[in-house]
């Protein structure tokens, strides 16, 4: 390949706007103030996230520390802190998927647990939902809560997930399918289900 | 299921669950992170095999750690002093302290995010750009074109983004291209690789003489016109499968995907060679060992006459060793591409490859016969160190 030694300038590109940029810009300078930022903003998201689509898991702090690792070593990828939400929000869902399939050979039980104030009938459907959720591969299982625990449009899951919409419809057929298979041997969900179809 | 009862019992779970840890856990998780920033960056991590300067391996996570101090560069050959942070356009060269030299074709725009002792970090925002970064060294190099990173240590290749698509050829050493989920693609000496808006995603892998394309066949005959029940034409204008678009949008696991929901087993019997090829590797891509073995073996047993047949045994190995783990069927391949093309262009690396996989089996006395066979053919080979330490011991 040919090159001109002697025509390299040197430019400026324009700053681009908001405060996630600060925060951006903060994080690749070392400045502690901005991974507090960081964590403020975006801490409840990808705590939320992990939370549901593993399921109170023992693991989860670790799990959400190893997405503020992630973070942190892809800081050169961004290059639209306007869409810093949505980045983030891609790799949560991607370490949780890495967590999942690292999991395939020790399959168990999340201690599923419920917020005070729960009844016990909330708690066990809880679990039974968790349970039958364990059935699903790692991308079944995360298109299937984000539609239906996060209440995401199937649109919203094939952003999330980034993969077409015609891959979201499916992987959430099949996590249909799965679910409803744990769901005939399972009384809290059969319970659940009869009781939904009465009051629709 | 209605959709309306499975959303019920979703928020019934969400309500029981709730959206996170209680205060106190959040407040460790903000220390641990706080801790985790102010901590100095490294780069890393590598993993490499000694033998050969192109063997490498890159850890996703890089967190720069330890006492990196600053790479100086200079731009252009007046040797103006470069700055990180800074974009430099056009035709230019960057010449590093550590003998490290990136150049950049015309129209190319291209950022230095990070230089030090421990790396080099380039952001291109579109064009090509040519590097070569010294052997031995310890600085890993990468470049970031959009949602791709390609790392590498001591070797030669180019990069080249137009915004929608990657180009990767590389001229020396290995690269290892990374995708937006993470995963990744080892591209090996002569290797091209392109990902990205165009459909055919072009066979990395045959070094150092570029693959020869086979040339189209009508479909209704049959590849070489023997071995095929003759079928249909397409008509024109035929939609493209989905699988097919998304491989070749380089989103290998949602392709192998759509495969099997078209059904897998049906699309190996009736695919053309082109595409059955393109399935393979989109398996492989995709980590799907199983799927792209049997895709492989499909193409060798429906077109055996082709020059692919034989590349579908080297790659069989690179599966049953890389993705598999069973060092001992790779093996078993590698000498199946040896015996079919003694001389083709991947007999080196194919008989280096089975070095490997007899030292990863255990098999002392056929690595031997093998380090043996690789230095009397290839006495400057890339695998010479590994050939020696084998007969050395």
């Amino acid at each position: 390949m040919s090159a001109d030694p002697d025509r390299g300038k040197v430019v400026d590109l324009p700053v681009r706007g908001p405060a996630d940029e600060e925060i951006v810009r903060g994080l690749r300078a070392g400045d502690p103030r901005a991974s507090s930022a960081l964590f403020d903003r975006y801490g409840p998201m990808i705590n939320r996230l992990v939370w549901r689509l593993l399921g109170m898991d023992s693991e989860h702090d670790d799990v959400v520390h190893q997405v503020f690792v992630s973070i942190f070593s892809s800081l050169h990828r961004i290059d639209n802190a306007a869409a810093l939400r949505s980045w983030i929000g891609g790799l949560t869902i991607n370490t949780v998927r890495k967590e999942l399939r690292n999991r395939k050979y020790r399959r168990r039980l999340s201690p599923v647990g419920v917020v005070e104030g729960r009844s016990e009938g909330d708690e066990e459907l809880a679990r039974s939902f968790y349970r039958a959720v364990e059935a699903m591969g790692p991308d079944e299982r995360i298109a299937f809560v984000l539609r239906y625990v996060e209440g995401r449009s199937l649109a919203e899951v094939a952003a999330s997930v980034d993969c077409s919409l015609a891959t979201a419809k499916r992987r959430i057929a099949r996590a249909k399918e799965i679910f409803v298979e744990q769901a005939r041997s399972d009384a809290a969900l059969s319970s659940a289900i009869e009781d939904m179809k009465d009051e629709g | 299921m209605k959709d309306e009862i499975l959303l019920a019992i979703g928020e019934r779970v969400a309500g029981s669950v709730g959206t996170g840890p209680d205060e106190e856990r959040m407040a460790a998780q903000k220390r641990a992170v706080e801790a985790l920033s102010t901590r100095r960056p490294r780069w890393g991590m590598w993993a490499g095999v000694a033998a050969a300067a192109a063997v490498i391996l890159l850890v996703l996570s890089v967190v720069l750690v330890g006492r990196e101090r600053p790479m100086e560069f200079w731009v252009g050959s007046g040797l103006v002093p470069g700055a990180v942070g800074q974009w430099v356009e056009g035709e230019a060269t960057l010449r590093f302290a550590d003998g490290g030299r990136v150049e950049l074709e015309e129209q190319t725009l291209v950022r230095v995010s990070e230089a030090s002792t421990q790396g080099v970090l380039l952001a291109l925002d579109h064009g090509k750009v040519g590097l070569s970064v010294p052997e031995g060294g310890k600085a890993v190099w990468s470049v970031a074109a959009g949602q791709y990173v390609v790392t590498v240590t001591g070797t030669q290749f180019t990069v080249s983004w137009d915004g929608r698509s990657l180009e990767v050829e590389v001229e020396r050493g290995e690269v290892l291209v990374q995708g937006p989920g993470g995963e990744g693609t080892v591209l090996e000496q002569g290797g091209y690789l392109h990902l990205g808006a165009r459909p055919e995603v072009q066979e990395p892998v045959e070094a150092p003489v570029v693959e020869e394309i086979e040339a189209p066949v009508d479909e209704a005959v049959g590849q070489d016109g023997d071995h095929e029940r003759p079928r249909a034409p397409k008509p024109a204008g035929a939609p493209v499968p989905e699988w097919k678009q998304l491989a070749g949008e380089g989103k290998f696991e949602e392709a192998v995907e759509a495969a099997q929901a078209e059904g897998f087993e049906k699309l190996l019997e009736s695919l053309g060679p082109s595409d059955l090829w393109e399935l393979a590797d989109a398996s492989r891509y995709a980590k799907e060992g199983q799927k792209a073995l049997l895709a492989y073996a499909a193409y060798r047993k429906r077109f055996p006459d082709t020059k692919r047949a034989s590349t579908a045994a080297f790659l069989m190995g690179r599966v049953e060793m890389e993705t598999m783990g069973r060092p001992d069927r790779a093996a078993g391949w590698f000498e199946t591409y040896l015996e079919e093309n003694p001389h083709g262009p991947l007999a080196e690396e194919a008989l280096g490859r089975l070095i490997k996989a007899h030292i990863k089996a255990g098999n002392d006395a056929e690595a031997g016969k093998a380090a043996q066979s690789y230095l009397s053919s290839y006495p400057e080979g890339i695998f010479k160190e590994l050939a020696g330490s084998v007969l050395a011991r």
